[in-house]
């Protein structure tokens, strides 16, 4: 940005001519305690919950306990900066982020404030959101009906996720939970060719909570790399942020989400991990004395979750008809995949339960599936998509179909497998295709399949095409026919990417012929 | 009692607990007069860090702590501060001596409406100007404001007062402060 000095004077001049004098009124406190990010304040008779609190030095903090005598304050900022004595002062704001299109490609802090070095953002304050929102109501809503293509054949196929669903990722540390959401924001890049400008761009925000500034400059770099920044904005409140941040980076991200929703926009807003989130929270809850519950959290733990996921939905086409005061435009989503991290698979622990039945379904990660060399190593069976179905492509349903019968089969049968000839015919059968069929649903990382490609693979799967095929081959042989297909069968291959493609038996009868012609020239 | 008095020592919820019953003992008996004497004697007592640190050092017991008070005033205080030395030995919260009296100055303030609250100049301000404040300010929240002066030459000019958490800033530095946020927020473009 450049600037004139002449006309940094006559804008600073404007502001000085038109400058009135009068004598201000604030409602000031007194610092009585301050430690571990935490104040108590003396005063502030009227202020809100939440409100924002100025302390000397310019750190904020936020009131989060309003008790008969004393405001509980977690800080925002440098703690020792505020001393016991200080005077603080009531802003009557609530805490608010920049959004808007200036933050995609950038990397933020819970704030709002770039972190990534390439400038001040170039935002106006009517572009700052209340990182507290109300979530759209009943009539602004609409049922999730499209797709949100997350190029993972495993989960596209049968875990199928809608714009507007909030689908949980949930497993062990080191089981790939961070690897799913960077190819699912990676093949977003297929909904608008990565220009943040196309109306049917998804855009994407990656709201990295409590994780190592290693990590996060490494999914920075990872997205660059493969041009999904443009259309990304990421909000890191890593580990050595204060606790405070941790627990309002989520609602800071989905504030800037929901600028975009509120458009007609479509969202994916991925939130790594809430686990960490409810840590932060318990901390902040704990020095603030609030009474420990269950595993030491505070009483409204499951609230926190719940109004966050709330705000990620699917809004109806005249919600800007409904609302005009909110909504810009209609039809918008916001789809969440929110993450949290278990210790040893028990998702029976206190916020896993909480979550799983907050969200609309969940893709459960086994370590012993990765160790396994099955990546993604998501558990089939036990991972749902409670709302997706309605948003599966019909090729893509028809197609996978049988896909989870057929791997449930298989794992029931599979502790057969070491007796080898004895069995009778039908269950090596089953073996067979299931073992091909764990091969067709593992994946490489960064290489997010289009709709064709995945619908093709599948059905090569189930339709028995590949139970010929030595198992070790079959990475090969998909990945090839493929390619296969795009060459001699383009016009087809573009159709089966549309949402709206059938699956006739036309259409099959022509994927097989021609699959059985490219398995000559692959066995050759 | 000077509102700074009091402010130096927070009292804690015990110690208002103490002083409430206090309060209501004394107005229901209409001797809140010689109470109000009482606490205003122990106030400027305890304003006193040694003083303080006697009647809350944990190595006397609660007995030899209400004898030395009682050696001290006894003769002066009324029955019901006496019978407040009383309970608080029973209950072993002597200690609480040097919160309570600042606590029943603030529930007799609430209690008859008063504010007690500082007004800073940059000079020092004539006597009639300050009553005049006063008067300004308790007309506009109906309660009747007390103001002790003080100077504080970092404010370059005009007053600034506060009183029960609210701050009136009509200072020049108030004003700069103002004057440089919206400099600092000027969009220049």
């Amino acid at each position: 940005m450049e600037l004139q000095a002449s006309e940094v004077t006559s804008v600073l001049k404007k502001e000085i001519q038109g400058f009135q004098a009068g004598a201000s009124t604030e409602q000031i406190g007194t610092v009585v305690q301050v430690g571990d990010g935490v104040a108590r304040v003396y005063g502030l008779d009227r202020c809100m919950m939440s409100e924002l609190v100025e302390f000397p030095g310019g750190v904020m903090g936020m009131a989060l306990n309003l008790e008969e005598d004393n405001v509980g304050c977690v800080l925002l900022g440098d703690s020792a900066k505020v001393r016991e004595g200080d005077t603080a002062r009531s802003t009557g704001r609530v805490i608010s982020v920049p959004t808007g299109e200036a933050l995609l490609g950038r990397v933020v802090n819970a704030l709002g404030v770039p972190v990534d070095g390439k400038g001040t953002l170039a935002t106006k304050d009517s572009d700052l959101r209340p990182i507290e929102q109300d979530a759209p109501s009943v009539v602004e809503r609409k049922p999730v009906h499209e797709p949100l293509m997350t190029g993972i054949k495993a989960i596209d196929a049968m875990i199928p996720v809608g714009r507007g669903q909030r689908e949980l990722i949930i497993g062990d540390r080191q089981t790939g939970k961070t690897a799913i959401a960077l190819d699912a924001i990676i093949n977003q890049k297929s909904t608008g060719g990565a220009d943040p400008k196309n109306p049917q761009q998804v855009i994407c925000v990656y709201v990295a909570i409590g994780q190592k500034q290693s990590t996060v400059v490494d999914v920075m770099g990872k997205l660059e790399r493969h041009g999904a920044l443009p259309y990304t904005i990421i909000v890191n409140a890593s580990a050595a942020d204060e606790a405070a941040m941790q627990f309002i980076a989520p609602y800071a991200g989905t504030a800037m989400a929901e600028r975009f929703r509120d458009a007609g926009r479509h969202v994916l807003v991925i939130y790594d991990d809430l686990t960490k989130q409810a840590y932060a929270y318990r901390q902040v809850g704990l020095l603030l004395r609030r009474p420990p519950g269950r595993e030491a959290y505070p009483g409204d733990v499951f609230n926190l979750h719940s109004r966050l996921l709330e705000r990620s939905a699917k809004l109806a086409d005249n919600a800007h008809e409904v609302t005009p005061q909110k909504y810009s435009a209609g039809g918008g989503s916001i789809t969440s995949l929110p993450f949290i991290e278990t210790q040893e698979g028990d998702v029976s622990a206190y916020i896993p339960t909480n979550v799983i039945s907050i969200t609309d379904g969940q893709i459960f990660l086994e370590s012993s599936l990765f160790y396994a060399g099955v990546r993604p190593a998501v558990n089939v069976g036990i991972s749902v998509s409670r709302v997706g179905g309605a948003a599966q492509t019909p090729a893509m349903k028809k197609v996978a179909g049988g896909l989870r019968i057929n791997l449930a089969q298989y794992r029931e049968l599979e502790a057969f497998a070491q007796f080898g000839s004895d069995l009778d015919k039908a269950t090596q059968d089953t073996l067979n295709r299931g073992a091909r069929l764990v091969e067709v649903l593992k994946q490489d990382q960064y290489l997010p399949l289009r709709n064709a490609e995945q619908i093709v693979q599948v059905f090569a799967g189930t339709s028995g095409l590949l139970d010929d095929v030595p198992v070790p081959k079959v990475r090969a042989f998909l990945a090839l026919f493929c390619e296969f297909m795009r060459a001699e069968n383009a016009k087809l291959m573009e159709e089966l990417d549309g949402w709206q493609a059938k699956w006739t038996d036309e259409v099959s009868a022509a994927v097989k012929a021609a699959g059985e012609k490219f398995k000559k020239t692959f066995a050759a | 009692m000077t509102a700074t008095a009091r402010s130096a020592r927070r009292a804690g919820p015990v110690a208002r607990r103490y002083a409430r019953a206090w309060f209501a003992a004394a107005r229901e008996s209409g001797s809140l007069d010689s109470v109000r004497a009482d606490a205003a004697l122990l106030g400027a007592v305890f304003a006193d860090v040694q003083a303080v640190s006697a009647i809350e050092d944990p190595r006397l017991d609660d007995r030899r702590k209400r004898a030395m008070v009682e050696k001290a005033f006894g003769e002066m205080l009324h029955a019901h501060t006496r019978a407040l030395l009383g309970v608080l030995e029973r209950r072993r919260r002597l200690a609480l001596l040097a919160e309570i009296p600042g606590a029943f100055g603030d529930l007799d303030d609430a209690h008859a409406e008063r504010v007690r609250g500082v007004l800073e100049t940059a000079l020092p301000l004539a006597e009639e100007a300050r009553q005049r404040i006063e008067r300004a300010l308790s007309a506009r929240t109906g309660r009747q404001v007390t103001l002790a002066a003080t100077t504080n030459p970092a404010l370059l000019g005009g007053v600034r007062v506060t009183f029960g958490g609210t701050r009136l800033d009509a200072s020049a530095r108030g004003r700069i402060e103002v004057l440089k946020q919206r400099l600092l927020a000027a969009e220049l473009r």
